[in-house]
């Protein structure tokens, strides 16, 4: 399931959380983590002056400058470090979502793990400062062909292994494999799998009659049984259960009923023009109490054999 | 018989403390180090009362939770958490209180006393 | 290889005589213009020769010769005379004249006259081609020269011996003009070469090495350099010399060690302090209701546990002050006595239970002083504990004293930690105010020092160490009564 885990890291406080995950995850499922770190971004050409990313001041970038950062790397997951994972440590130069993606394809990893946004944040004290995703995890998040697991509010990241999953249906593409990771993850792990839509009533000019949103949840449901549950086949620990709201706030409130410690969704549900997070799945994944995972391609999560 | 407190944290020096304000206070203790020990000390001791710290080497405390209420029998058993970590109000909403370490002896000893008397 | 034929001008009255002249100079594979008298400025123009046979002209012979050569200065002119004419030969001569023919001119003289002038353009040439090369040879050294003075980077040329052969401006004006000194003791003030020396690495690979140093200018200033070496090989590709090419990044390190102030390491620290100060706590409690019941086992063992909460704390406190950026100094005003007293009672105990006499040297009326108690206090515990372990590791010495003395003027406080341990070697005295640089291993975290001098520098004073291995350290911590402004540290 989880044999290779890049967790990207701007290094600075607001990766804290997902740190935690991602060094958990790669000692509880035995898995090789790469901690990577992306340098800022070269300012003009092959200049040798880069942009830290954490502080915004230009620096003069050579080797030394390189080891220097992955030393300050150690030092800061120093005590990560201790936790017996199987890890390597990496800083390199360039565009953020761009190294990110290179590095995941090249080590052909099962997962990616993030924070949701290093600028703005202001670490522990605040559960969540911005109310958007980074721009760096919107281009991975669209891109790749791993799941992206992120993690934002510290409270995320104090669970420790997953065996309690919620899947956020949306009937979409992306949501068929997003069913299938979440599917593969509970049977692999042993876990309970909740399948949960909400219907929004919201989206719709003025009240509408309770009625209407009985219907669409008798039809969601339906939907949900044909669509994901006949997939689950054999599976016995998958139930499903359709509410109505604000779909975030119904899958948010959800997963805090169940207590669970895992959020499956797909990238979007409708293609948007400029490809950035639908809005539930953006929502979700900065209020979520456990880490979430998005889901957009199908390539490290059907099975090949 | 005196109320029974059981203490859920990896810190001996904080368990130790704890177990001398309770017992200073007429309650009874027990321990336990570990998220993943924990269930099997609610089982033979039966708390009334438990305090949880998040934080532990092996099994964390929103796990604990997650097994305590799931089991009939011990999910009416109030859980004060008190942790270290920031934002640990959140990591357990249903919790009776969070306490921030260091915490305000007074304050704990009060919520005690409102909950199990 | 085809020369062309030599051009040589031939300017006469007389037309035949010209003539006869130039047939015989075509005889001998020149290339002779005859040209009348009248005409010998224009001709030469056109022609460029370098020789000219100038015939009798006129009366007046020299005022043209004057004026051909002034305006042809490197024309050899060979003028011919109508007679044996007393001194004009040499008057001609004297002139500028390369030679003097008497007519009638014999063709052998004429020819002999004409290699003769060869001869000495030949030279003149030569001599120009090396006037040249002296001069491009010069620049270039000029420019080497210039080169080696003027790059912002210490270079050193290093025998097999360590001695410097040769030294830029820069490394002279920092380091003093060392030639003939050995560079350890130069750039180190060692009595014995470094370890790891790269100069001796490339004298036995012939490879470039690099290593990064701590340096102590002449004027007692430590520089962070990062050291290049290459060799320097004679004709026969021997290695000779070894040239060490030093850039002071002291700079670039003290971003960085600011830089490191970003990052999870406080997070990880607030949260252990956390739980300490709960532990705390646990122990206070047990000592207050130990007191409360007598119960004598309780409030040992609740000290105890204050006692080790208590270092941890301070421990990981000093750090975070560290990692804190820019800390704002929080000047207060103090009296120098109780202040004083309060820093030795934080080390005294430390001191007794390990068999270090521990003595008090205070000056009387000491006065009153503007410092930040808190961060001061803490450099000078450091120091005294650092005293106290200096003593408790050295085995040579019977009984260990550590003196706290303290004086001051009216500018000044002057605080002096002696002690009779270890003493330290001078690299751990250059080094030792460096960030994460610890003599202690595993013991030490290396901040202590660095904080220690971070702080004394915010207040605008310093820190001076004298020490000798095996007798033992007194350390100097000057702080201003007011504070100052930091004296700006660029260059």
């Amino acid at each position: 399931m989880f044999k290779k885990i890049l967790f990207a890291t701007s290094g600075s406080p607001c990766c804290d959380a997902a740190a935690r995950v991602a060094f958990d995850m790669a000692v509880r499922y035995n898995a090789e983590l790469f901690v990577f770190h992306v340098l800022g971004v070269p300012s003009r050409g092959f200049s040798h002056v880069v942009v830290d990313v954490r502080t915004g001041e230009k620096v003069e970038l050579d080797a030394d400058y390189i080891a220097w950062v992955q030393e300050e790397l150690k030092n800061t997951y120093e005590r990560q470090l201790r936790s017996g994972a199987r890890c390597t440590i990496e800083a390199v130069v360039g565009l953020p979502h761009r190294e990110i993606l290179r590095k995941a394809r090249q080590e052909d990893v099962d997962i990616i793990v993030m924070g949701a946004s290093t600028t703005g944040c202001e670490g522990d004290s605040e559960a969540y400062p911005k109310h958007f995703a980074g721009s760096t995890l919107q281009q991975v998040a669209k891109a790749s062909k791993a799941p992206v697991l992120v993690v934002n509010r510290p409270a995320a990241s104090f669970w420790g292994g997953f065996s309690t999953i919620v899947f956020g249906a949306d009937f979409s593409r992306a949501s068929e494999y997003a069913f299938q990771f979440a599917l593969k993850t509970a049977r692999e792990l042993g876990a309970k799998l909740y399948v949960f839509h909400a219907v929004d009533i919201e989206s719709q000019h003025g009240l509408i009659s309770q009625q209407e949103i009985d219907d669409r949840m008798l039809e969601a449901r339906d939907r949900i049984r044909r669509k994901y549950l006949l997939q689950a086949k054999g599976y016995k620990d998958v139930s499903a259960d359709v509410w109505e709201g604000i779909p975030y706030v119904e899958i948010v409130k959800y997963a805090r009923e169940r207590q669970a410690d895992l959020i499956v969704m797909a990238h979007h549900s409708r293609v948007t023009s400029d490809g950035a997070l639908g809005r539930t799945l953006e929502q979700v994944l900065l209020r979520a109490s456990c880490p979430v995972v998005s889901v957009n391609r199908p390539d490290k999560v059907v099975d090949n054999d | 018989m005196a109320k029974k407190i059981l203490i859920i944290d990896d810190d001996p020096n904080i368990v130790t403390y704890l177990e001398d304000i309770f017992q200073d206070n007429g309650y009874a203790t027990c321990k336990a180090t570990d998220g993943a020990d924990a269930m099997d000390v609610v089982r033979s001791e039966r708390p009334d009362l438990i305090t949880l710290d998040l934080e532990m080497p092996k099994e964390w405390g929103p796990r604990f939770y997650r097994a305590l209420t799931q089991d009939e029998e011990f999910s009416h058993i109030p859980v004060i958490v008190i942790s270290g970590l920031a934002g640990n109000k959140y990591a357990i909403p249903k919790a009776v209180a969070s306490f921030t370490k260091p915490f305000d002896r007074d304050e704990l000893l009060k919520v005690v006393k409102e909950t199990i008397g | 290889m085809i020369v062309a034929a030599e051009p040589i001008v031939v300017a006469t009255v007389d037309v035949e005589h010209g003539q006869v002249l130039a047939r015989v100079l075509a005889e001998h594979g020149f290339r002779p213009v005859h040209c009348c008298c009248t005409e010998v400025a224009r001709t030469l123009h056109e022609v460029r020769p370098r020789i000219l046979i100038l015939g009798h002209c006129q009366a007046d012979g020299e005022t043209l010769l004057r004026q051909i050569l002034q305006q042809f200065p490197r024309v050899r002119v060979i003028a011919l005379l109508e007679t044996r004419d007393g001194d004009r030969g040499l008057d001609l001569l004297e002139l500028g004249a390369s030679d003097v023919l008497t007519k009638p001119v014999g063709e052998r003289a004429l020819i002999v006259a004409v290699k003769r002038a060869l001869d000495i353009l030949d030279i003149q040439e030569q001599c120009d081609i090396v006037r040249e090369k002296n001069k491009i040879l010069r620049m270039s050294q000029q420019l080497c020269r210039q080169l080696f003075d003027e790059v912002p980077c210490y270079i050193s040329v290093q025998n097999k011996d360590w001695r410097i052969v040769r030294a830029n401006r820069h490394f002279k004006e920092d380091f003093g003009d060392c030639l003939g000194e050995h560079c350890y003791e130069i750039y180190k003030h060692r009595t014995h070469p470094c370890p790891n020396c790269p100069v001796e690495a490339t004298f036995y690979d012939g490879m470039m090495h690099q290593t990064e140093e701590v340096v102590t200018t002449r004027s007692g200033q430590q520089k962070i350099v990062l050291t290049m070496t290459a060799p320097i090989r004679d004709e026969q590709g021997d290695i000779v010399e070894v040239m060490e090419l030093s850039t002071d990044i002291s700079q670039i390190r003290e971003l960085q060690s600011r830089l490191t102030s970003l990052g999870l390491f406080i997070g990880s620290i607030s949260h252990g302090v956390r739980g300490m100060l709960t532990a705390l706590d646990g122990g206070m409690y047990r000592l207050e209701k130990g007191i409360e019941q007598g119960d004598m086992d309780r409030i040992r063992n609740g000290a105890e546990l204050v006692k080790l909460m208590v270092a941890r704390i301070r421990n990981s406190v000093l750090e975070m002050l560290y990692y804190s950026k820019d800390r704002e100094l929080n000047i207060q005003q103090i009296d120098v006595f109780s202040f004083a007293e309060s820093v030795a009672k934080f080390v005294e105990p430390k001191a007794e239970k390990h068999g270090v006499a521990f003595v008090r040297e205070f000056a009387s009326s000491l006065g009153q002083a503007s410092l930040d108690p808190e961060v001061i206090s803490s450099g000078l515990v450091n120091i005294l504990e650092n005293a106290v372990d200096a003593c408790i590791e050295d085995e040579a010495k019977p009984s260990h004293t550590v003196v706290f003395a303290v004086t001051a003027t009216d500018q000044e406080l002057c605080f002096t930690v002696r002690d009779n341990g270890t003493g330290m070697d001078r690299q751990t005295q250059e080094k030792m105010f460096s960030l994460f640089f610890s003599s202690k291993g595993s013991r030490g975290t290396g901040l202590g020092l660095y904080i220690a001098n971070e702080v004394v520098q915010q207040h605008g004073g310093r820190i001076e160490v004298q020490s000798t291995l095996g007798e033992g350290t007194e350390f100097q911590v000057l702080v201003p009564r007011e504070p100052r402004p930091q004296p700006a540290q660029m260059a």
